[in-house]
Protein backbone atom coordinates (compact mmCIF):
# COMPACT_ATOMS: atom_id res chain seq x y z
CA UNK A 1 0.00 0.00 0.00
CA UNK A 2 1.16 3.48 -0.98
CA UNK A 3 3.00 5.68 1.98
CA UNK A 4 0.98 8.12 3.30
CA UNK A 5 2.67 11.70 2.70
CA UNK A 6 1.48 14.94 3.76
CA UNK A 7 1.89 15.90 0.73
CA UNK A 8 -1.00 13.50 -1.07
CA UNK A 9 -3.26 14.38 2.09
CA UNK A 10 -2.85 18.33 0.88
CA UNK A 11 -4.00 16.94 -2.70
CA UNK A 12 -6.89 14.74 -1.61
CA UNK A 13 -7.76 17.10 1.04
CA UNK A 14 -7.22 20.88 -0.64
CA UNK A 15 -6.33 21.83 2.92
CA UNK A 16 -3.36 21.74 4.58
CA UNK A 17 -4.58 21.95 8.25
CA UNK A 18 -7.16 19.29 7.23
CA UNK A 19 -4.25 17.55 5.88
CA UNK A 20 -2.31 17.64 9.42
CA UNK A 21 -5.56 16.55 11.18
CA UNK A 22 -5.74 13.06 8.63
CA UNK A 23 -2.06 12.50 9.35
CA UNK A 24 -2.48 12.40 12.73
CA UNK A 25 -5.13 10.53 13.33
CA UNK A 26 -3.53 7.90 10.58
CA UNK A 27 -0.30 8.33 12.50
CA UNK A 28 -2.46 7.03 16.15
CA UNK A 29 -4.08 4.43 14.19
CA UNK A 30 -1.02 2.87 13.31
CA UNK A 31 0.91 3.74 16.35
CA UNK A 32 3.60 5.33 14.51
CA UNK A 33 3.54 7.49 17.32
CA UNK A 34 2.94 11.70 17.45
CA UNK A 35 5.51 12.96 14.92
CA UNK A 36 6.23 16.41 14.54
CA UNK A 37 6.72 18.38 11.85
CA UNK A 38 10.50 18.46 13.01
CA UNK A 39 11.69 15.85 10.09
CA UNK A 40 13.79 17.10 7.02
CA UNK A 41 11.25 18.26 4.64
CA UNK A 42 8.37 18.22 7.32
CA UNK A 43 6.42 14.90 7.81
CA UNK A 44 7.74 12.25 7.17
CA UNK A 45 5.75 9.38 5.21
CA UNK A 46 4.11 6.92 6.92
CA UNK A 47 4.91 3.16 6.05
CA UNK A 48 1.00 2.07 6.12
CA UNK A 49 1.72 -1.26 4.19
CA UNK A 50 3.46 -3.16 6.92
CA UNK A 51 -0.17 -2.37 9.01
CA UNK A 52 -3.01 -5.52 9.97
CA UNK A 53 -5.69 -4.77 7.18
CA UNK A 54 -8.47 -3.16 9.28
CA UNK A 55 -5.61 -0.68 10.46
CA UNK A 56 -5.24 0.09 6.61
CA UNK A 57 -8.55 0.26 6.03
CA UNK A 58 -9.60 2.11 9.30
CA UNK A 59 -6.83 5.01 7.43
CA UNK A 60 -8.29 4.80 4.41
CA UNK A 61 -11.43 5.42 6.24
CA UNK A 62 -9.73 8.64 8.03
CA UNK A 63 -9.36 10.12 4.45
CA UNK A 64 -12.50 9.14 3.28
CA UNK A 65 -14.10 10.97 6.24
CA UNK A 66 -11.75 13.87 5.96
CA UNK A 67 -12.95 14.17 2.24
CA UNK A 68 -16.82 14.41 3.70
CA UNK A 69 -17.53 11.06 2.18
CA UNK A 70 -19.07 9.06 4.61
CA UNK A 71 -19.28 5.82 3.58
CA UNK A 72 -16.23 4.05 4.51
CA UNK A 73 -13.79 3.03 2.23
CA UNK A 74 -14.34 -0.18 0.12
CA UNK A 75 -11.14 -1.68 -0.96
CA UNK A 76 -7.55 -1.57 0.61
CA UNK A 77 -4.10 -2.30 -1.42
CA UNK A 78 -3.00 -5.56 0.08
CA UNK A 79 0.19 -5.25 1.50
CA UNK A 80 1.77 -8.35 0.33
CA UNK A 81 0.62 -7.71 -2.99
CA UNK A 82 2.71 -4.34 -3.17
CA UNK A 83 5.77 -5.77 -1.03
CA UNK A 84 8.65 -7.12 -2.89
CA UNK A 85 7.32 -5.92 -6.40
CA UNK A 86 9.36 -3.77 -8.96
CA UNK A 87 10.13 -0.09 -9.01
CA UNK B 1 26.58 -38.14 30.00
CA UNK B 2 27.29 -36.39 26.46
CA UNK B 3 28.65 -33.14 25.87
CA UNK B 4 26.69 -30.45 24.37
CA UNK B 5 27.04 -29.29 20.96
CA UNK B 6 28.65 -25.96 20.12
CA UNK B 7 26.79 -23.55 18.00
CA UNK B 8 29.63 -21.15 16.21
CA UNK B 9 27.35 -19.37 14.90
CA UNK B 10 29.19 -18.86 11.40
CA UNK B 11 26.33 -19.09 9.56
CA UNK B 12 24.63 -15.85 11.07
CA UNK B 13 28.03 -13.22 10.28
CA UNK B 14 28.31 -9.89 8.42
CA UNK B 15 30.51 -9.65 6.13
CA UNK B 16 29.79 -7.82 2.56
CA UNK B 17 29.01 -4.02 2.14
CA UNK B 18 25.35 -2.68 2.59
CA UNK B 19 23.54 0.40 1.33
CA UNK B 20 23.00 3.72 3.78
CA UNK B 21 19.20 5.27 3.26
CA UNK B 22 17.79 8.34 4.42
CA UNK B 23 14.49 10.23 3.90
CA UNK B 24 12.65 6.70 5.09
CA UNK B 25 9.06 5.79 5.78
CA UNK B 26 7.98 5.48 9.83
CA UNK B 27 6.58 2.09 10.02
CA UNK B 28 3.79 1.73 12.44
CA UNK B 29 3.59 -0.65 15.92
CA UNK B 30 4.61 -3.63 15.24
CA UNK B 31 5.91 -3.31 11.55
CA UNK B 32 9.36 -3.10 9.57
CA UNK B 33 10.72 -0.82 6.78
CA UNK B 34 9.46 -1.80 3.47
CA UNK B 35 12.03 -3.41 1.28
CA UNK B 36 11.70 -4.28 -2.30
CA UNK B 37 13.60 -8.44 -3.31
CA UNK B 38 16.93 -6.44 -4.19
CA UNK B 39 16.96 -5.33 -0.59
CA UNK B 40 16.48 -1.10 -0.93
CA UNK B 41 13.40 0.57 -0.04
CA UNK B 42 10.18 -0.08 -1.53
CA UNK B 43 9.73 3.22 -3.18
CA UNK B 44 5.82 2.94 -2.95
CA UNK B 45 6.45 2.71 0.77
CA UNK B 46 9.14 4.94 0.49
CA UNK B 47 8.42 7.51 -1.75
CA UNK B 48 11.28 10.03 -0.28
CA UNK B 49 13.81 7.91 0.25
CA UNK B 50 17.34 9.49 -0.12
CA UNK B 51 20.74 6.97 -0.56
CA UNK B 52 23.70 8.29 1.07
CA UNK B 53 26.24 7.00 -1.45
CA UNK B 54 29.57 5.06 -0.58
CA UNK B 55 31.52 5.02 2.10
CA UNK B 56 34.78 4.93 3.08
CA UNK B 57 34.47 1.28 5.13
CA UNK B 58 31.03 0.65 5.31
CA UNK B 59 28.83 1.98 8.73
CA UNK B 60 28.89 1.13 11.72
CA UNK B 61 26.05 0.26 13.81
CA UNK B 62 25.45 1.06 17.70
CA UNK B 63 23.11 0.38 20.32
CA UNK B 64 24.37 1.18 24.14
CA UNK B 65 22.65 1.49 27.00
CA UNK B 66 24.57 3.14 30.07
CA UNK B 67 23.20 1.91 33.80
CA UNK B 68 23.22 3.08 36.95
CA UNK B 69 24.40 -0.07 39.63
CA UNK B 70 22.88 0.71 43.33
CA UNK B 71 24.79 -0.82 46.01
CA UNK B 72 24.19 -1.84 50.02
CA UNK B 73 27.14 -1.02 52.29
CA UNK B 74 27.37 -4.68 53.24
CA UNK B 75 27.39 -6.04 49.89
CA UNK B 76 30.28 -5.11 47.51
CA UNK B 77 28.49 -6.20 44.25
CA UNK B 78 25.99 -4.02 42.98
CA UNK B 79 22.54 -5.35 44.27
CA UNK B 80 20.31 -3.31 41.57
CA UNK B 81 20.73 -2.16 38.11
CA UNK B 82 18.96 0.44 35.87
CA UNK B 83 19.15 2.12 32.37
CA UNK B 84 19.48 5.56 32.81
CA UNK B 85 20.04 6.59 29.42
CA UNK B 86 20.38 5.05 25.54
CA UNK B 87 22.34 5.98 22.85
CA UNK B 88 22.15 4.14 19.51
CA UNK B 89 23.83 5.87 16.13
CA UNK B 90 24.91 4.59 12.72
CA UNK B 91 28.38 5.54 11.73
CA UNK B 92 30.20 5.89 8.35
CA UNK B 93 32.62 8.13 6.77
CA UNK B 94 30.69 9.03 2.89
CA UNK B 95 32.47 9.97 -0.19
CA UNK B 96 29.56 12.44 -1.88
CA UNK B 97 31.73 15.43 -0.37
CA UNK B 98 30.46 17.67 -3.09
CA UNK B 99 26.60 16.77 -3.20
CA UNK B 100 25.15 19.53 -1.75
CA UNK B 101 21.67 17.20 -1.09
CA UNK B 102 23.54 15.32 0.62
CA UNK B 103 25.22 18.10 2.63
CA UNK B 104 21.69 19.12 3.51
CA UNK B 105 20.87 16.10 5.21
CA UNK B 106 24.19 16.36 6.91
CA UNK B 107 24.10 19.93 8.36
CA UNK B 108 20.83 19.46 10.45
CA UNK B 109 20.67 22.55 12.33
CA UNK B 110 22.98 24.48 10.64
CA UNK B 111 23.16 24.37 7.05
CA UNK B 112 21.02 25.57 4.25
CA UNK B 113 20.58 24.69 1.03
CA UNK B 114 19.79 27.39 -1.57
CA UNK B 115 20.81 26.91 -6.08
CA UNK B 116 20.29 28.31 -9.27
CA UNK B 117 21.48 28.38 -12.97
CA UNK B 118 25.78 27.90 -12.11
CA UNK B 119 25.89 27.26 -8.47
CA UNK B 120 24.25 24.82 -6.03
CA UNK B 121 25.44 25.94 -1.96
CA UNK B 122 25.30 25.27 1.38
CA UNK B 123 25.15 28.56 3.51
CA UNK B 124 25.93 27.73 7.80
CA UNK B 125 24.27 29.52 10.05
CA UNK B 126 22.29 28.61 12.93
CA UNK B 127 18.19 27.18 12.00
CA UNK B 128 15.76 24.75 13.11
CA UNK B 129 16.62 21.16 13.77
CA UNK B 130 15.68 18.46 11.50
CA UNK B 131 15.70 14.54 11.85
CA UNK B 132 15.30 11.88 9.56
CA UNK B 133 14.40 8.22 9.29
CA UNK B 134 17.40 6.52 8.49
CA UNK B 135 18.68 2.86 7.67
CA UNK B 136 21.82 0.96 6.68
CA UNK B 137 20.24 -2.50 5.06
CA UNK B 138 22.93 -5.07 4.22
CA UNK B 139 22.50 -8.62 2.64
CA UNK B 140 23.05 -11.99 5.26
CA UNK B 141 26.01 -13.91 4.47
CA UNK B 142 23.80 -16.66 5.06
CA UNK B 143 21.20 -15.99 2.06
CA UNK B 144 22.63 -13.19 0.20
CA UNK B 145 18.79 -13.12 -0.92
CA UNK B 146 17.77 -11.98 2.31
CA UNK B 147 18.52 -8.36 4.21
CA UNK B 148 19.29 -7.37 7.37
CA UNK B 149 18.05 -3.70 8.62
CA UNK B 150 19.33 -1.26 10.85
CA UNK B 151 16.85 1.22 11.31
CA UNK B 152 16.68 4.07 13.54
CA UNK B 153 13.06 6.13 12.82
CA UNK B 154 14.34 9.58 14.52
CA UNK B 155 18.09 10.83 13.94
CA UNK B 156 20.67 13.55 13.12
CA UNK B 157 24.03 13.46 12.42
CA UNK B 158 26.10 15.04 14.85
CA UNK B 159 29.69 14.76 13.59
CA UNK B 160 28.96 18.15 11.39
CA UNK B 161 31.37 17.59 8.09
CA UNK B 162 35.07 17.53 8.59
CA UNK B 163 36.59 16.49 5.05
CA UNK B 164 39.83 17.59 3.77
CA UNK B 165 40.84 18.04 -0.19
CA UNK B 166 44.24 16.22 -1.52
CA UNK B 167 46.00 15.08 -4.43
CA UNK B 168 46.69 11.52 -2.52
CA UNK B 169 43.97 11.06 -0.69
CA UNK B 170 40.32 10.64 -1.62
CA UNK B 171 38.14 12.81 0.81
CA UNK B 172 35.29 11.40 3.29
CA UNK B 173 33.25 13.35 5.55
CA UNK B 174 32.61 11.27 9.22
CA UNK B 175 28.75 11.02 9.71
CA UNK B 176 27.03 9.93 13.08
CA UNK B 177 23.58 9.59 13.09
CA UNK B 178 22.01 9.76 16.47
CA UNK B 179 18.66 8.56 17.31
CA UNK B 180 16.19 10.65 19.33
CA UNK B 181 13.23 8.52 20.89
CA UNK B 182 9.74 9.10 19.26
CA UNK B 183 8.45 9.25 22.59
CA UNK B 184 5.09 8.42 22.03
CA UNK B 185 5.67 4.91 20.34
CA UNK B 186 5.32 1.95 22.82
CA UNK B 187 8.07 2.28 25.03
CA UNK B 188 10.10 -1.10 23.58
CA UNK B 189 9.86 0.50 20.10
CA UNK B 190 10.68 4.30 20.14
CA UNK B 191 14.44 4.57 19.15
CA UNK B 192 14.93 2.05 16.25
CA UNK B 193 14.81 -1.82 14.92
CA UNK B 194 17.44 -4.19 14.08
CA UNK B 195 15.54 -6.73 12.31
CA UNK B 196 16.38 -9.26 9.31
CA UNK B 197 14.40 -10.98 6.78
CA UNK B 198 13.94 -15.00 7.46
CA UNK B 199 12.49 -17.77 5.17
Amino acid sequence: MKAVTIEDLKKELGDESAARAAYAKIARIGGFGDIGSEFKDGLPALDVGGLSEAKQKRALEVISEAKGEPEKAKTTDKPADKKQEGK
Amino acid sequence: MAGTAPNWRVAARALGEGQLWANLAIPGAGARLTLHTDGTPESVANPNAFHLGATKSGAKLMVKPTRQDFFVDEITAPVDTIITAMESAIAAELVGVTDMDLLELLTSGFGTLSSASGYEEISFGTKADTFTSIAHIFPTREDPTKFAVWHLYKAMNDAGLDFGSAKKEMSFTPVNFKSYAISTRAAVDQYGKYWKQAA
